[in-house]
């Protein structure tokens, strides 16, 4: 029990403009114990980033307004929260994506289509302990 | 046109000077035939007016030397004649020349033996904006900036070009692999353009005379190329987007709701799962085979364990597993500590791909064995299935791009032939290999290896 609240409070910031995604990482996330935000658009995302200070951010790429790499970019200069790991979700997947999200300094890169939702939620895992 | 006609090959001029010697030596002879003419007249004169027999030798001598008159006279004729016929046919032979010149859209650049330009069609003269007359006389190192893809200049010293000037009779001609190119500029030009380059040493009776360069200017093939890159990209995404949200939906149903299905239903659930994953692997093999046609799959080298991979590849495969009701017998605990240094993400797609096949064109109650050997050089892994195996006549194409075994079509008609083509690229391109063997109706082996990297 004491072990469940302390899973609770951590809190994810998702950044996903897809409802169908956005709903799906809601429902399994909170059936994990995470306290989630959804953040529909990259300027949306360092908002909540800012007011909330989450433990580990998932990040799509194509987003409209600012996109995730320019998001990535700005998470990553600001002082107050280059420490959190983000995790890019996308389904683009090609290496010089990949390659762009490591030099930007995300944590890891998850292709959508290519991974199970349990897959996701151990990668999770790995990075909120 | 003035240019040109002053960088003729010397070839042409040599048949002309030929025949004038000939024209020399024909007035030669019509000087001594004058000059015997004329001997000729005057002895036949005094032989007609003195009738004296002393002078018929004399006259014979002279009667000759008419003959020798004519027949130079008919040999400056003819000589003139063929000097005047080759001098047309050299004047046509060139204009020729300089019309195939001029019509070929690569640009030409020749040197002579020591690298100094001697000659540019007017293709080059367009791409390096500048005309023959300013060029002519640069050396061919100093004019010819070379930069690599990604645009770092080359040093002199490994210019492709050295090696045909440095080893003169021994070289041989230079040309860019496909879909590799450099990007060149004039020495003082402000903008590079791609292009591939090819080189030949001109050699004349075994001495280095020269080199010839031609280069095409390859500027809208890139653009159109990054544009198809573009395409595939943009259109994998929109793809894999609905794919991927139909899979996790599912992963969910049957998480939240598995357990109160029918068998009817579950076996639905399942299909439709499957099915998704297949249009996901499709749209995989494309963007990779997009990727291996523009060179550009990119290898980055891990240390990894290969037993978890291959028992995660082997869950991924669990529906099929259950709907055949396949054994499967690897000894994940026997392989646990074998670890290897390859790209996980491709390694991971070749696993995929044979462990795949083995489960999908198996049999019911079949069985898929998988096996690893770990020797100093390599790891070998195999892969055995007792499935419908590969028809003997079918087996030299079984790596061709878009080929399918015909008993794989009757089986399913799922798959578009591109997953073992694949498999053979990633394996030869970390210098390991793939090779199999079967027996129709009994099953297939599958052996690939992997050298291991120090």
């Amino acid at each position: 029990m004491i072990k469940k609240t302390f899973v609770k409070e951590k809190k994810i910031l998702v950044g996903e403009d897809d409802k169908n995604y956005a709903n799906i990482f809601r429902l399994k996330l909170e059936k994990e114990g995470y306290v989630i935000f959804i953040a529909g658009n990259g300027k949306e995302v360092l908002e909540i980033a800012k007011r909330e200070s989450p433990e580990l951010i998932l990040l799509d790429i194509i987003m409209p307004i600012q996109n995730g790499f320019d998001t990535l970019k700005i998470l990553k200069s600001d002082p107050d929260l280059l420490h959190i790991p983000v995790i890019m979700v996308s389904n683009l997947g090609q290496d010089e994506d990949v390659k762009k999200a490591q030099k930007l300094g995300a944590s890891d890169y998850l292709i959508k289509a290519n991974i199970s939702i349990q897959e996701m939620v151990e990668k999770i895992r790995g990075y909120i302990i | 046109m003035q240019n040109f006609k002053k960088r003729r090959f010397s070839f042409e001029n040599k048949v002309v000077s030929q025949h004038m010697g000939l024209m020399t030596i024909s007035f030669l002879m019509l000087f001594l035939g004058l000059w015997g003419i004329s001997g000729f007249a005057e002895r036949a004169i005094l032989f007609l007016i003195y009738f004296n027999p002393d002078l018929t030798q004399e006259l014979f001598v002279n009667i000759s030397a008419v003959f020798v008159f004519v027949g130079s006279m008919l040999l400056t004729v003819q000589a003139f004649l063929v000097t005047r016929h080759e001098k047309q046919l050299v004047e046509e032979k060139q204009k020729l020349d300089e019309a195939l010149l001029n019509s070929i859209r690569d640009g030409i650049i020749a040197t002579d033996e020591k690298g100094i330009i001697i000659f540019m069609n007017p293709q080059a003269e367009r791409s390096f904006l500048c005309t023959f007359v300013e060029c002519r006389g640069n050396n061919i190192f100093d004019f010819l900036e070379l930069y690599d893809e990604k645009e770092r200049k080359i040093s002199k010293s490994v210019h492709p070009l050295q090696k045909i000037f440095f080893l003169k009779e021994e070289a041989h001609p230079f040309s860019t692999k496909p879909k590799e190119f450099f990007y060149i500029k004039k020495e003082g030009m402000q903008k590079k353009f791609p292009a591939s380059l090819s080189a030949a040493p001109v050699i004349v009776e075994g001495v280095l005379r020269g080199v010839v360069i031609a280069f095409r200017d390859i500027t809208k093939e890139k653009e159109i190329d990054e544009m198809k890159s573009s395409f595939i990209s943009v259109a994998a995404h929109q793809l894999r987007t609905p794919l991927g949200s139909i899979r996790w939906n599912i992963e969910m149903l049957m998480e939240e709701a598995g357990s109160s299905f029918s068998e009817a239903v579950s076996s639905v659930v399942q299909n439709i799962y499957e099915t998704n994953r297949r249009m996901v692997e499709m749209v995989d093999d494309l963007l990779n085979i997009s990727r291996l046609d523009d060179g550009k799959i990119e290898n980055r080298p891990e240390h990894i364990l290969i037993a978890p991979i291959i028992q995660s590849v082997i869950r991924d495969f669990t529906p099929e597993i259950q709907k055949l009701e396949l054994t499967t017998l690897f000894d994940t605990k026997k392989y646990m500590s074998i670890e290897i240094i390859v790209d996980p993400k491709r390694f991971r797609d070749v696993l995929q791909n044979i462990i795949g096949n083995a489960i999908r064109y198996n049999t019911i109650h079949g069985s898929v064995s998988i096996n690893i050997v770990n020797s100093e050089k390599e790891i070998i892994i195999t892969v055995s299935d007792t499935g419908i195996g590969i028809p003997e006549s079918e087996k030299e194409k079984l790596f061709s791009r878009f080929f399918r075994a015909s008993n794989a079509l009757l089986h399913s008609t799922d798959g578009c032939g591109l997953g073992l083509f694949i498999v053979k690229s990633y394996i030869e391109g970390w210098g390991g290999r793939v090779w199999f063997e079967s027996v129709e109706q009994k099953g297939t082996t599958f052996h690939f290896s992997i050298p291991i990297l120090k």
